[in-house]
């Protein structure tokens, strides 16, 4: 496995920084935060197409999201 | 009506309360983000604090819209919860509500946090991490975040590390001022 992460520390006490390279484990951490991070961007982009496709809809119709409260919905 | 007129004395003693003892806020320390890094990690906290303020501004990752997070003590296990009903524990704080853009072009469109651990040095207990997130999209401001909210550590470790994470991508900027409070 490329080791291309890397993690900067900071001790407060000496102020000291270090740029070192990522553990094996933390790596395999590292991934599993990526996928999740890009399930959660699939989701804001399947939500924000299905909101387009209802906001066409309405359109469509000479309706907006602003009538459709106006009704209580 | 009169003036009200306050005799000689403290207002403690008007109270019947004692002065408070100590008090006070010192910043312990100025971290910026490293370029390169995924994650920053602010470590040797002192314990000799009774609680934690993290004022986190203008930070920025390299991809767009990337989630991100913190996570304490190095610890990754799933230790976390958001305070509600039937929220189930998770390894981190933060992912999935803090979302912030890769704007580098206008600090006004950064992303700012608030952070406070109280008791974050007691080893009785896990400890309460209370969170105001802002996340601005200039581009699209539909996707602006804004997220207040309370998390429990139940780590009984005191906290002498806390890390910030990208989900995606490495740091592009950013500043985390880490206040002690007596």
């Amino acid at each position: 496995m490329t080791n291309e992460y890397k993690i900067a520390e900071h001790n407060v006490i000496t102020d000291e920084y270090i740029l070192r390279d990522m553990t094996d484990d933390e790596i395999v951490q590292r991934l599993k935060d990526e996928a999740e991070n890009d399930q959660k961007a699939e989701e804001y982009a399947q939500a924000a197409a299905k909101k387009a496709t209802a906001e066409a809809k309405l359109a469509a119709l000479g309706l907006t999201a602003d009538d459709l409260r106006a009704l209580g919905l | 009506m009169g003036a009200l007129t306050i005799p000689s004395g403290t207002l403690d003693g008007l109270l019947g309360g004692a002065a408070p003892a100590g008090g006070g806020i010192t910043l312990i320390s100025t971290t910026n983000y490293t370029p390169g890094s995924a994650a920053l990690s602010i470590t040797s906290i002192p314990t000799t604090y009774k609680q934690l303020y993290l004022l986190w501004y203008a930070f920025y990752p390299s991809t767009g819209a990337a989630s991100i997070f913190m996570r304490v003590n190095g610890d990754t296990g799933n230790n976390y919860v958001s305070l509600g009903n039937n929220i189930p524990f998770t390894d981190k704080v933060g992912l999935n509500n803090w979302t912030v853009p890769n704007n580098s072009s206008n600090i006004d469109y950064r992303a700012a946090a608030f952070i406070e651990i109280p008791d974050y040095a007691t080893t009785a207990n896990g400890k309460l991490i209370r969170h105001s997130f802002t996340g601005i999209f200039d581009a699209d401001p539909n996707n602006n975040c804004g997220i207040v909210g309370n998390h429990l550590y139940r780590g009984t470790s005191a906290i002498t590390s806390i890390s910030l994470n990208t989900g995606s991508g490495t740091w592009s900027g950013g500043v985390a001022y880490l206040y002690g409070g007596k």
